[in-house]
């Protein structure tokens, strides 16, 4: 049977124009587990959302199916076991964990890529783990002196208590980056939180600045009050890592962005579900960070700061 | 009031009343400055535990860091300030062990005063601490102790809190106690200030009731003067008008004005009990007379009963009273009616013998107070009797009763019932007798038409025989022969009818018809002997209601009493008149014969009472007509009059 040629070839033709034409990509589903409903987790989690959302072309030849994102926070869930045997199911496609909770409670989910969020120490959380990766919440010592000098460049000595078990390993790296600013730093160990007022004590009339560190054995209820009476007392103003110590009287904080901490995490959310194995993605640190003045509690100090542009 | 007043009590008024107001004050005020007294000291102690508490909260709080880094020196700092306090004799500061981090003492006061032996908490008393939540005190002879427990929260921050607060989220951190401390508080300035306000206290008692009764004194005296006033006054004699508060208008004024009008009253009293006094015996004496006289009825009374009695024992009539349905009291003739024995009737119920009993209560509780009853009863051996029963009503020691007075009429009744029967058979034979009277009469009556009739009829025959018949002749003799037969037809029926034995019937009457009804009868009697009539008829005579038959009798009867008084009289006339009298028809019948010997008038109207010869009269001409006339309610009296022989006047009632 011969048929025409014209004939034999439109079949041929059709197929391959058919396997010419591009596919539409699939979009990922994403789980949020959230410790708790805070301000804090919340900015970061509107950050992650906005990073996944953004610059998505969802019509077009090349166009993309959005990602479905489903949340759970941890304090409103009524069984968190539940939850984690429900997302072993489930198996998303990713899943964000905010909160040193929501870290722990997925982190043994083996075969989901997990990103963790707002975890201050993600290290005693989990272990080298492949499938795990996210946004360190430690401000580099350098970013924290940097700002300091920039508000105060006469700065010489800088007092700080520490327990080398939690931050010794920050410190080291302040002391490197102090030596290339000039900056004298008078770093005290501290073993348990009874010694913070000795300790303190000894810091008085030697440092100018007195830095405080994310360091739970420093930083105890107990001892928090006493640390800003002795500000106040010694005229030594606080450089600290957080918005919140600026009510109580520190003068200069160096605190996190937590939305673009979130957004931070979504582009690397993108990475993860992109062709990138979450492997291949190590734990970034933040990459913004706040810097704010309390100006009231300079004034009480005695002080004038340089180049603030902070809010009171 | 002076002060002389004031010690005799017993004599005056205004010092008792200034002695109980001064009590009463100084009881009160020392009432009121003691209660004061002492809710001062639990204010003070009250406050310096309040004090206590707060300096150790303060302790507890400022001494919290010490406590935790256990640095002497920072404790040492923060109980200085609690211990700078006045009124603090020392703090001290125990780990959460019991063991003695710091003592404080202010000067006067060892730590061996203040903190415990050994320099630690005793064993017993350190879980009492524990377990107290907040602050607990203890008083000892010197002072107040009070122990806190220093609270912190527990280093349980997560490394999140140290970046932002989660405190909110539901994760507040629990206190716990890290030690204690220890706040004694010196009771000297507590004792000290106690006895200032005792001493104060007292004097301002002492001041207030010196005052007071002073006070007292002048107000007492102000307010006894007028009462002294009016009770001089009053002593100086009964005269009203002399009283000087007499016009105020305050209560001694009314008092005064009430004391005026006492004595007034008195006065009055006293001249009513004299007049009393004086018509006292008067009275007295009336009392007596009433008295006497009361006892005089009283005797009456009894004299009255008993005649009551007596006569109610006495008399045929059987007297009884019912009480209650019950023969309450009777005489002998009632039990004797009866046949009973006296005592057999006692509480016998009413009803038992008189069938009628509840009939007469029934009429008797109504606006009946008499009542008539005859009453068929029966003895206690069965027979019938027949009793007239008088019943009233009367109150019978006290209660309401019916008095019944009966009477044993069953032969007297019987003797009525004769007597009747014999009336009507005198009655009959009293028309036998007329009718014999009145056969001559009727014969000379009826022969008349009859011979009216024979020859009218001779005529006729006659002349048919001659045949000389006139129609129109005949035709006329016919009719007045009809009427003649007709006039025989009424003698003849109304002799019929006045013959008839049953003559009850009463109906409205004109007396002229019974008079020409009796004329009837009578006229040719009448005229045969001679004897004129004249009468006299009121033509505004108005009927009356009676038995035409009877009444007509009753005319007859005098007619023939007349007839038979007239014979041989040289005038024979008899008048009749009729005419009204007030609600009564009057009919006089006189005769011009002898009349009736004055005698024997009292007797005329008795049953078989006659004047004349045995063989002529029956002597039941005036008792029948005196019978009729009662039966139809009215009366008939002899009336003689000058000029007349005897006349009779009977009195009917117009529609009895």
């Amino acid at each position: 049977m011969n048929r025409p040629l014209f004939l034999r070839i439109i079949p041929w033709a059709v197929i391959i124009l058919f396997c010419m034409q591009p596919a539409q990509g699939w979009g990922g589903e994403v789980v949020v587990v959230q410790s708790a409903g805070l301000a804090p987790y919340n900015e970061a989690l509107r950050g992650f959302a906005h990073t996944l959302t953004k610059d998505v072309p969802t019509s077009g030849p090349k166009s993309i199916q959005a990602h479905t994102t489903t949340s759970y926070i941890l304090s409103e869930v009524e069984s968190p076991v539940q939850l984690r045997q429900t997302l072993s199911r489930q198996r998303p496609d990713l899943l964000l964990a905010i909160g040193s909770s929501s870290l722990s409670l997925v982190k043994d989910l083996a075969d989901i890529p997990i990103l963790y969020l707002m975890v201050p120490y993600p290290e005693l959380v989990i272990e080298s783990q492949d499938n795990i990766t996210g946004i360190n919440m430690t401000i580099p010592p350098s970013r924290q002196l940097e700002a300091l000098v920039r508000v105060m460049p006469q700065t010489g000595t800088v007092g700080l208590l520490y327990d080398p078990e939690r931050t010794g390993a920050l410190v080291q790296e302040a002391h490197q980056y102090a030596a290339q600013q000039n900056i004298s730093l008078l770093a005290l160990p501290v073993e348990n939180s009874s010694e913070v007022p000795s300790r303190l004590a000894r810091l008085s009339g030697r440092a100018d600045w007195l830095w405080m560190l994310p360091d739970r054995t420093v930083l105890t209820p107990q001892t928090i009050d006493h640390i800003f009476l002795f500000s106040l007392e010694n005229r030594i103003p606080i450089l600290t890592f957080s918005d919140k110590y600026l009510d109580m009287g520190a003068v200069l904080s160096v605190s996190l962005d937590f939305f673009d901490m979130g957004k931070q995490a979504g582009e690397m959310a993108l990475k993860v579900m992109g062709s990138s194995g979450i492997a291949d993605i190590p734990p970034q640190p933040a990459r913004n960070v706040i810097v704010n003045t309390n100006k009231k509690a300079a004034q009480m100090l005695g002080i004038v700061l340089e180049n603030q542009d902070g809010p009171e | 009031m002076n002060f002389r007043s004031v010690i005799r009590i017993n004599k005056s008024f205004s010092a008792r009343v200034f002695i109980y107001l001064s009590g009463a004050m100084i009881i009160l005020v020392s009432t009121f400055t003691f209660f004061y007294l002492h809710k001062q000291q639990e204010y003070l102690e009250f406050e310096m535990i309040k004090d206590g508490r707060i300096l150790a909260e303060i302790s507890a709080n400022s001494s919290r860091l010490g406590i935790f880094a256990q640095d002497r020196k920072i404790i040492s700092n923060s109980l200085k300030t609690v211990v700078n306090v006045e009124g603090v004799a020392g703090a001290c500061a125990y780990d959460v062990e019991g063991r003695l981090l710091h003592c404080d003492t202010v000067p006067g006061w060892q730590p061996e005063d203040i903190c415990f032996k050994g320099n630690s908490i005793p064993v017993n008393f350190l879980p009492r601490l524990q377990n107290e939540s907040g602050v607990m005190h203890i008083e000892n002879e010197k002072s107040f102790d009070f122990w806190s427990p220093v609270l912190s929260r527990p280093p349980a921050y997560t490394e999140e809190m140290l970046y932002y607060d989660i405190e909110d989220s539901g994760h507040p951190g629990r206190m716990h106690i890290i030690g204690f401390v220890g706040v004694v508080m010196d009771k000297a300035p507590l004792q000290r200030a106690i006895r200032e306000i005792l001493i104060k206290n007292l004097l301002l008692l002492l001041f207030f009731l010196a005052m007071g009764c002073v006070a007292t004194y002048y107000i007492v005296r102000g307010v006894s003067r007028p009462i002294a006033e009016l009770v001089e006054d009053i002593k100086s004699g009964p005269h009203a008008h002399d009283l000087r508060l007499a016009g105020s208008n305050d209560e001694l004024g009314l008092l005064s004005s009430t004391y005026s009008d006492m004595i007034e009253s008195l006065s009055n009293s006293f001249q009513t009990i004299s007049d009393l006094k004086e018509g006292l015996e008067v009275k007295v004496r009336e009392l007596e007379s009433e008295i006497t006289k009361r006892k005089r009825i009283e005797n009456d009374l009894r004299e009255s009963e008993e005649k009551f009695r007596s006569i109610s024992e006495g008399i045929a009539d059987g007297v009884a009273i019912i009480v209650n349905g019950k023969f309450a009291w009777y005489n002998r003739a009632f039990c004797a009616i009866f046949g009973f024995r006296h005592e057999d009737l006692h509480d016998l119920a009413a009803e038992m013998l008189l069938p009628q009993a509840d009939q007469m209560q029934a009429h008797l509780s109504g606006r009946e107070v008499f009542v008539r009853y005859l009453v068929e009863a029966k003895k206690q051996n069965g027979s019938p009797i027949l009793l007239e029963v008088n019943a009233q009503k009367i109150i019978y020691e006290g209660q309401g009763g019916i008095q019944i007075i009966l009477r044993d009429i069953t032969e007297s009744a019987a003797a009525e019932q004769k007597r009747k029967e014999l009336e009507v058979k005198s009655l009959g034979q009293s028309k036998l007798a007329s009718l014999g009277k009145i056969a001559t009469s009727v014969a000379h009556e009826i022969n008349q038409p009859l011979s009216y009739i024979k020859i009218a009829n001779e005529a006729i025959l006659r002349d048919i025989k001659n045949q000389r018949l006139d129609p129109e002749e005949m035709k006329e003799s016919c009719r007045e022969s009809l009427r003649q037969i007709d006039r025989i037809t009424f003698i003849t029926n109304h002799l019929r009818t006045y013959g008839r034995a049953d003559t009850s019937l009463f109906a409205e009457i004109r007396l002229p018809d019974v008079l020409a009804n009796s004329l009837t009868l009578m006229g040719e009697s009448l005229r045969l002997a001679d004897i004129e009539l004249v009468r006299e008829l009121d033509d505004d005579l108005p009927p009356v209601t009676g038995n035409g038959v009877k009444l007509e009798q009753v005319l007859i009867n005098l007619f023939q009493n007349s007839m038979d008084a007239l014979t041989g009289c040289p005038e024979k006339k008899i008048k009749i008149t009729m005419r009204p009298a007030g609600d009564m028809a009057e009919i006089v019948f006189a005769d011009t014969g002898p009349g009736i010997p004055p005698d024997v008038i009292e007797h005329i109207f008795e049953p078989f009472f006659t004047t004349k010869i045995l063989e002529e009269r029956s002597g039941l001409g005036l008792g029948i007509i005196n019978s009729i006339v009662r039966e139809h309610h009215g009366t008939i009296r002899y009336s003689p009059e000058e000029g007349w022989g005897a006349r009779f006047l009977i009195s009917l009632p117009i529609r009895a």
